[in-house]
């Protein structure tokens, strides 16, 4: 009987809402389920740590992500780390650093911050400019034995005293309207030389006394090849101003004692490539430049008296190259490439050329991280032994933005190395993908998997894996007398902790660990162990860049085939963009061991087109895999692999496919037509305009494909049903513009947002909504027959979460199949909108396996918490006033706002930030979802939306529930027994 | 009057020889006139029934009536029982039902002892007053909701709907 079930479901369901600490983990289950990893993302400014005692043990890292860090210089953690606002306004201009002092600037010197270097505690900050789109820049000067700091914003030259960051005196630059970024530097005079760069017209060169007074004359001079990003230094002299120009592949100079013009040297004696950039001074050779020409090959260039560049010395296979002065010499420290995964770092005095075999060090460097592109080296005397030899702590970046950190040491070559995986910060796309099952499991598999055998066969077979179960079941035992004993000679000759253990890989009984693939912006696909976070494997695409468009960059990942099929391997497909050619470019994969497939290796797979859009199939070919549909710019179609076509011509459904070009605002639908060829046709059948002359897309959004819904509608009070609208090919569509007032009490425009529910195949509008004084970012999460999306209510100041529910009514049309051509009557729209406490960065719906159990939404807070919150609490039926009806079907009263409850924080303490998306997967078992939240920090949890209804309590007394069970059992047969004998007495007396 | 002779009787006067109290002697055959009011018939108790076929029916009809008389009695129980969902109320439910059936499996043993010239009428009303026990059992489960009547009891096994078209794309990548 369906009450009581219900009666209870709802009973647990009350309970679980309004004691909402049972979703709280105890103390002791911190950490078990979830871990949460620091990224800091590619370095964009170094240092060593110079603080006096401190010297060598830390590093300072300024990124592309807005982040500053310190970080441990042995063992890579973070000692602290700042993170800045995602948008410009957090963007690190530069990082200063000398001595104890640490100074950032940001934004253009929209904000300077200065930072006690050992707790990263912020010690002053100070505004300057309001221009974030320029480049501010900044250097220490001493002055009276104190410490000065001289800022450049786009106007004005700044003065500040290091202590507390008070103004000594400020300058106000020239041509302030035009200039995006200026060169400093102080001359030997004191005074400071000024060099502002206005991008495609002109540099100005002015001078500023040591006291802040501005020279009356500026000095103007025509580049117009110079932008903001050019690569340009000022010369050791002071004298001489040298940018790389790529348009002319030539250096271009300019003496600043005597302006004149730019002079051209052109670069003819080594190839340039897009990496060709001045690397920075080279000291020791007089004015000489360093200067990259390829990832491998470096130059060193001398200034000569005619004011151009001679070569001096060409460095080649030489990935990086540094000149350090210690102990009064000039030591050149060059990396190399030894083998296919070592490198060799060679370091030679200047001065008579010889080599310092004790800086000699061969670093071992996996293949899979990219050339090395920058190198810090940091030289220390070692004062262990007396000799005072010289030892070298080293810090590379690689191309796929990982740091590795090398030192020499005496005892063991791999003992002081260790390298953090920046790229994680940088992921795009995530899929988790079910581990295989055992080999046991996967022989039984194999009996039922293959197509037509005979009874023979088979029964061989089942005999086979019967023994073969048997023989493992004699190992475990044999290994389980023999003790320990295995386990100690393996953990003697592990080699590295990352290394897979095969009987690792393996599936758990619940289905929960899964390996999580990853695919990041600088072409690294990553499988990550859930259970631990550690990296299972790691493949380096060298030409794989993300779709980029507006700003978002997009790189496609999906699950081809999954470990189901047993003789099969699994297979995952990335698509992104080719960085050589700009086609789109495929990368195919195991998703359990990261085996690339053989004729994608290391490059992937051109498809020799640029990709529009691209989605996967759902049913699979004979080989269990399912096709990719690609469409290219000329709106021809393309499947991958071709032999997936035959899909296309079998399928019972028809193919449909929808493209939405976000400059022309149209929605345009096509259809996939197997013609008599063999071949697809692509036929347009409809049109669809969004306006863009007020509103742009900004978002589409369907279904998952994985979803699943167990309940095709909803109980009500009076226990008739409301069927659910649950068409698979709607699609929901944002688009965010602004209105102009016709008051006249305007305050200029009011920005609004519009939801359209589209029918993909029909383009068909089920449904539009427009909300007025609301702006986006617009998150949207569009699961079963709902979607909610949060955006901020201008009007209200606030951030807002609105909820669609979409139903049929109370009778289903069709029940057995559902057709866009032939449509239920428009769906019943139930909205609602709640005042959510605080700013989101991202939302998903959990996912489970068949789709029971409830559905909860993850959203990653702004306050760094990741919270699941019930969809029951965003139904829009939540009645105003609670009648016996609504309590019977269980909605929760209406309150405008949702209540933020801390033990609905599933990740405790462990705040994350800069979330860039959250990932949800089923698990095995039905009540549970497994979260992967992405950004600056990764964060793996599993959630329970309905509770662990499918498992027994970890605290389930097994022994004393059986216990008690086999007494009766016991008891109940000796009573038994008793009872017979008394009958057969009583019968005699 | 039936000529049978006694083959032993009690004599309460004292013997002569003193052995007992009492003894058995040997009536002398017919030789003593019965006393006042005495009937010879020992079968006394066989004689109403045959002779008073009202009192039989009257009997079947206790045993016909009985499961209706229990009806008000259901009535009260399902009253003071409510609609909650609980255990009582489920078990007070659960016995409705129980003694009906019970009654209807073990009805051939009931029938058994129903006779007289009425006993099918009687026997139907027997089977009435049990159905109609049941159909106040099945009642009082419609009254907490106990039935699977609703669309909505069986929505668990709706089929989802078969998607008919596929459809995929997006925003140009």
């Amino acid at each position: 009987m369906a009450k009581p079930i219900k009666a209870v479901l709802v009973f647990l369901c009350m309970i679980s809402l309004h004691s909402v600490n049972t979703f709280g983990l105890y103390e002791d289950q911190a950490g078990l389920f979830d871990w949460k990893q620091e990224y800091v993302g590619q370095v964009k400014d170094f240092h060593w740590d110079q603080t006096p005692s401190q010297s060598g043990k830390k590093v300072f890292i300024a990124s592309e992500k807005n982040v500053v860090a310190s970080v441990n210089v042995h063992d890579g953690s973070i000692a602290w780390r700042r993170i800045f606002e995602p948008s410009t306004r957090g963007r690190i201009d530069a990082l200063l650093h000398q001595g104890s002092s640490l100074v950032s600037i940001h934004a253009g010197g929209q904000f300077v911050r200065s930072w006690s270097a050992p707790s990263g505690s912020l010690l002053w900050e100070k505004s300057l400019s309001d221009d974030v789109d320029s480049r501010a820049s900044g250097f220490f000067i001493e002055k009276n034995k104190k410490d000065y700091l001289i800022i450049a914003t786009s106007g004005t030259l700044y003065c500040l005293k290091m202590n507390d960051g008070s103004e000594e005196w400020k300058a106000e630059l020239p041509h302030s309207d035009t200039i995006e970024r200026w060169y400093v530097t102080e001359r030997s005079d004191n005074s400071f030389i000024a060099i502002g760069i206005t991008p495609g017209q002109r540099v100005t060169i002015t001078s500023v006394s040591s006291d802040g007074v501005v020279s009356k004359t500026a000095k103007n001079v025509p580049a117009p090849w110079i932008d903001i990003q050019t690569s340009c230094i000022i010369m050791e002299d002071d004298k001489h101003f040298v940018c790389y120009s790529p348009q002319t592949h030539s250096l271009q100079t300019l003496g600043l004692d005597n302006v004149t013009v730019f002079k051209q040297t052109e670069l003819l004696e080594f190839p340039l490539t897009k990496e060709s950039k001045i690397e920075g001074l080279v000291p020791g050779l007089g004015s000489a430049i360093k200067f990259r020409s390829a990832s491998d090959r470096l130059v060193f260039m001398v200034l000569t008296p005619q004011e151009t560049f001679t070569v001096h010395k060409v460095l080649e296979k030489t990935y990086s190259a540094e000149i350090v002065n210690f102990a009064e010499k000039y030591i050149l420290l060059t990396l190399t490439q030894a083998d296919a995964e070592t490198l060799q770092l060679t370091a030679r005095d200047q001065s008579d050329n010889s080599e310092i075999i004790d800086l000699a060090h061969s670093i071992p460097f996996a293949h899979y991280h990219g050339p090395p592109v920058k190198m810090f080296p940091f030289l220390f005397s070692k004062k262990k032994d007396s000799s005072h030899r010289p030892g070298c702590k080293l810090i590379l970046v690689a191309q796929d933005f990982s740091i590795h950190f090398a030192q020499k040491s005496k005892s063991d070559e791999n003992k002081s190395h260790w390298r953090r995986e920046e790229a994680l910060a940088y992921i795009l796309s995530v899929l988790m993908v079910d581990l295989p099952v055992s080999e046991n499991q996967a022989k039984f598999e194999d009996e039922f998997g293959t197509k037509e055998e005979d009874l023979l066969a088979m029964f061989y077979k089942r005999l086979k894996a019967q023994f073969s179960q048997l023989r493992g079941f004699a190992i475990t035992l044999v290994d389980r007398a023999l003790g320990h004993h295995h386990h100690h000679t393996k953990s003697i000759d592990a080699i590295e902790e990352e290394e897979p253990e095969e009987e690792d890989l393996i599936r758990d009984g619940f289905n929960l660990h899964k390996i999580i693939v990853v695919a990041t912006a600088p072409g690294k696909i990553y499988g990550i162990r859930s259970h631990t976070g550690k990296i299972a494997w790691q493949q380096f695409i060298l030409d794989l860049v993300p779709f980029s468009r507006y700003d978002t960059q997009k790189l496609h990942l999906v699950l081809q085939r999954s470990t189901a099929h047993f003789p099969h391997e699994p297979q995952c497909t990335v698509l992104g963009v080719s960085q050589k050619t700009g086609n789109g470019l495929l990368v195919s994969f195991n998703p359990v061991t990261g085996a690339i497939l053989p004729r994608h290796q290391s490059q992937g797979h051109d498809t020799g087109f640029k990709v529009l859009q691209a989605e996967m199939l759902v049913d699979m070919d004979s080989d269990f895999l399912k096709g990719i549909v690609l469409i290219d710019d000329k709106i021809k179609f393309h499947v991958y692999p071709p032999t997936s076509k035959s899909i296309l011509q079998e399928s019972r459904m028809q193919h449909f496919f929808h493209l939405i070009n976000p400059d022309t605002g149209f929605m345009t639908g096509y259809r996939l037509l197997p013609n008599t060829d063999g071949e697809i046709d692509i036929e347009e059948l409809w049109n669809l305009d969004l306006q863009k002359s007020q509103q742009t897309i900004t978002g589409v959004y369907g279904k998952r494909a994985i979803e699943h819904v167990h309940s095709q509608g909803r109980v009500l009070g009076d226990r008739s049903v409301l069927y659910k609208y649950l068409n698979p090919n709607l699609v929901a569509l944002v688009t965010e513009g602004e209105e102009q007032q016709q008051s006249s009490v305007s305050k200029g425009p009011t920005p609004f947002f519009s939801i359209y529910l589209v029918d993909g195949v029909t383009g068909h509008l089920v449904y539009h909504q427009t909300h007025k004084r609301s702006k986006g970012p617009v998150k949207v999460v569009h699961s079963e027959n709902w979607i909610v999306y949060s955006y901020f209510n201008e009007k209200h100041r606030r951030s807002e979460i609105g909820v669609l529910e979409l139903y049929e009514g109370k009778e289903q049309s069709n029940s057995t199949a559902f057709s866009s051509f032939y449509p239920p009557p428009p769906p019943l729209v139930l909205r609602q909108s709640y005042i959510f406490p605080v700013p989101i960065y991202a939302m998903e719906a959990t996912v489970t396996e068949k789709g029971i159990t409830s559905k909860n939404i993850i959203i990653a807070l702004k306050t760094g918490g990741v919270l699941s919150l019930p969809k029951a609490l965003l139904d829009p039926r939540r009645p105003v006033i609670p009648t016996p009806e609504t309590m019977e079907e269980g909605t929760i009263p209406y309150v405008p706002e949702i209540p933020l409850s801390t033990e609905a924080l599933v990740n405790y303490n462990r705040s994350v930030f800069n979330v860039d998306g959250v990932f949800t997967s089923p698990a095995g078992l039905e009540s549970t979802s497994l979260v992967f939240v992405y950004g600056i920090d990764i964060f793996y949890t599993r959630v329970t939306p309905s509770r662990m209804f499918d498992v027994l309590k970890e605290d389930f007394d097994y022994l004393f529930i059986g216990g008690v069970l086999a007494l009766m059992i016991i008891l109940s047969f000796i009573t038994q027994k008793l009872a017979a004998i008394k009958a057969l007495k009583r019968a005699w007396k | 009057m039936s000529k049978r002779r006694h083959k032993w009787a009690i004599e309460f006067v004292p013997s002569s020889r003193g052995r007992s109290e009492r003894a058995l002697v040997p009536l002398p055959p017919e030789n003593l006139p019965a006393p006042i009011g005495f009937m010879d018939s020992s079968v006394a108790t066989e004689k109403p029934k045959e002779a008073d076929p009202g009192l039989i029916i009257k009997r079947s009809w206790d045993i016909a009536l009985g499961p209706i008389k229990q009806v008000p009695m259901n009535m009260f129980i399902m009253w003071m029982a409510g609609s909650s969902i609980s255990i009582f109320p489920i078990m007070m439910v659960g016995m409705m039902f129980f003694r009906p059936i019970q009654a209807m499996l073990a009805i051939q043993n009931t029938f058994k002892s129903i006779e007289g010239d009425q006993a099918a009428f009687q026997k139907l009303v027997y089977c009435i007053g049990n159905i109609l026990c049941l159909a106040m059992a099945v009642y009082k489960c419609q009254t907490m909701g106990l039935l699977p009547t609703h669309a909505s009891d069986w929505l668990a096994f709706v089929q989802p709907q078969e998607r008919m078209e596929w459809s995929g794309g997006g925003l140009y990548l």
